[in-house]
């Protein structure tokens, strides 16, 4: 026998169909008995198990309820969706209840179940079971779909299985296999909420605090469109989602932000990603798969007069904007972007749009500079000298816009984002002069000297 | 097109190695499992071999953590990756796992990635081969989740997540 002819036997064998099967099985068993008598060693065998078990059975069932909620979702049929469920928890009824009247508000590019990497715990639980969640806003060339992930109890009743549990999956569920991916932290897992479109691929939405939610819709058209031209035409999600609220309860439970390392309960606005799955299963976090911006209009109350949104939108949607191309946190580093980078950009953009609001941090600056010594880290940026650090991270791009113009300030920030940040200061990597050089057409150390100079002398005009 | 290529030029590499380590078909010549740890190993092939050998066919593979690799082909709209856990330089646990559109037969070419796993425990043995070949087209083709103990082995086909079908061989214990 020869190796090349053995590949050539399974290259045109192999197929699906049962006749060629049987043919091919039934000549070449001749072949093993007689192998077999040659003596020696006893020849194995294939010892098929009892493989209608009832944990393979319950699965299919959990798939077959999947795929018909689904559809349910689709053709937003509420009675198809709840079908399934254990009809006596009525806590888990009405918690379904309520997901399924937020998600049909959503328009959705997919929607659906991945049980790919799902594992079995006795009988009847399963998971991880990923919620393929892509919006429309979310769509992107990425591959990988927003998702969350739950684990769910399937229990007998009036003889079949139902649903009896859905557990979601929280930021500190990562070690339990069952459990393990992206969190099912969004809001319309908590809060009955309310969809308003406020433009083409804006969307506002809104808990029962927010009954004026559609007052703020010609705010969000305006800001996310200026965003975009500034951002032109580089990567980005085609949508924009903002949340709204004037719940401080619901602002630190939707997307687990009150679990975030750099949480304030005071700040006015915050934007979060969105972290995708691919077909096969696999959590896919090299990139965003989608952004979402959160906004606590109580907060805003407190800054500007009539409760004026613009600015906390205009901030983070240069955030969720320019999300795509924004570094996620590797093996090599967890810091993410230059944090200086992506909050200086956020609140330029701000300045550029409103120039009192750029009047405002140009004075702050001036006020609170002290001992300057160069950019913040990431690593404490958002510690008790934050307000300087979002300011010096503003004069780096106001300086660049002085200098240079305002496209070179975008690209420049087009560049930095990709890469992770480092213990090391960023700015001396070889690869940060290399952006001077093209972006800015000097070196790194050109360029920070300049800089240094426009921060110590008032941060322009 | 270029996903039958792709994946045909794979397995020439691969089996071409392995038959270059296992000279006969003769049972009495040739052991089927090797103790490895706490549980039995495929016998000579070594596990860096078909790591190279899929690497040297545009598989990138990772080390994703000790003694676990992980080598991931995604052509057009399938995915191909294959899982090997190592043990003193052997294998001990290899899978593969094909995910394609949910509605669409598998392919030639799937079959062929599939039956590749399949057989390596028992490459110098073409009878076995294919009984074993028959055993796994039977369960793909009825959409069943199946375990089998061959040899010193144990088989698990899982067909039961749409569009995905997963092969998997590991070493029993000892």
């Amino acid at each position: 026998m020869s190796t090349g002819n053995w590949l050539d036997a399974r290259a045109g064998g192999a197929r699906l169909s049962r006749r060629g099967v049987l043919v091919g099985g039934g000549l070449l068993v001749g072949g093993g008995l007689l192998l077999a008598g040659c003596g020696g060693r006893e020849r194995p065998s294939i010892e098929s198990r009892d493989v209608g078990s009832d944990r393979d059975r319950n699965k299919r069932r959990l798939r077959e309820i999947l795929d018909r909620q689904t559809e349910a979702v689709k053709n937003k049929d509420e009675k198809a969706y709840l079908a399934d469920l254990d009809s006596s928890n009525s806590d888990l009824v009405e918690h379904e209840r309520m997901v399924f009247a937020n998600l049909r508000q959503f328009e959705f590019a997919e929607f659906g179940y991945n049980t790919r990497r799902v594992a079995a715990h006795g009988d009847y639980t399963f998971g991880p079971v990923f919620r393929i969640t892509q919006l429309t806003a979310d769509e992107s060339p990425v591959g990988a779909a927003p998702a969350e992930t739950f684990r769910y109890r399937l229990a007998p009743k009036d003889g079949r299985l139902v649903i009896a549990e859905i557990t979601p999956a929280s930021p500190g569920d990562q070690k339990d296999a069952l459990l393990s991916g992206p969190p099912a932290d969004e809001a319309w897992n908590m809060t009955p909420l309310r969809v308003v479109q406020a433009a083409d691929n804006v969307w506002l939405v809104g808990d029962d605090s927010v009954p004026d939610l559609e007052k703020f819709a010609a705010a969000a058209a305006a800001e996310a469109a200026i965003v975009r031209r500034l951002w032109e035409g580089r990567a980005r999600f085609p949508g924009d989602v903002m949340y709204l609220t004037r719940d401080d309860d619901n602002y630190r439970r939707w997307f687990s932000l009150g679990k975030s390392s750099n949480f304030l309960p005071e700040i006015s606005g915050f934007q979060t990603s969105r972290t995708g799955v691919r077909q096969n299963g696999q959590v896919y976090s090299d990139q965003r798969a989608g952004a979402a911006i959160l906004i606590n209009l109580k907060n805003i109350r407190d800054y500007y007069s009539g409760e004026d949104p613009r600015v906390t939108m205009h901030h983070e949607l240069a955030h969720s904007v320019t999300a795509q191309l924004r570094a996620t946190p590797s093996i090599i580093s967890d810091l993410g972007s230059p944090t200086w980078a992506v909050e200086g950009f956020a609140t330029w953009a701000t300045g550029v749009r409103w120039p009192s609001e750029a009047s405002r941090y140009r004075s702050q600056l001036r006020n609170g500079l002290g001992s300057f010594k160069g950019l913040p880290s990431s690593k404490d940026f958002y510690g008790a000298k934050r307000s300087l650090n979002y300011l010096l991270g503003w004069s780096v791009f106001a300086y660049i816009a002085q200098i240079k113009g305002r496209e070179a300030a975008v690209e420049f920030y087009a560049q930095v984002i990709p890469l992770n940040d480092t213990l090391e200061p960023f700015v001396e990597l070889p690869i940060f002069d290399g952006i001077c050089e093209r972006t800015l057409g000097t070196s790194a150390g050109a360029f920070l000297e300049g800089w240094q100079r426009f921060v110590r002398r008032g941060a322009g005009a | 097109m270029l996903m039958v290529a792709a994946i045909v030029g794979l397995l020439g590499a691969l089996v071409a190695g392995v038959g270059a380590y296992l000279p006969t078909n003769r049972y009495q010549a040739t052991a089927t499992t090797v103790p490895c740890r706490r549980v039995v190993c495929i016998p000579v092939l070594k596990a860096s071999a078909v790591i190279d050998a899929l690497k040297a066919k545009g598989h990138p593979c990772e080390q994703e953590r000790d003694h676990h690799w992980k080598c991931e082909l995604m052509v057009g709209t399938l995915t191909f990756e294959t899982t090997i856990e190592e043990v003193e330089g052997l294998i001990s646990d290899v899978s593969v796992l094909v995910v394609r559109p949910p509605d669409e037969e598998p392919t030639e070419a799937v079959m062929d990635y599939l039956l590749w796993l399949a057989a390596l425990p028992y490459t110098a043995d073409e009878a076995l081969t294919e009984e074993i070949n028959d055993w796994v087209v039977d369960r793909i083709e009825a959409d069943e989740d199946a375990e089998a103990e061959i040899g010193g082995y144990n088989y698990y086909v899982v067909t039961s997540n749409p569009g995905s079908i997963r092969l998997r061989v590991i070493g029993a214990l000892r």
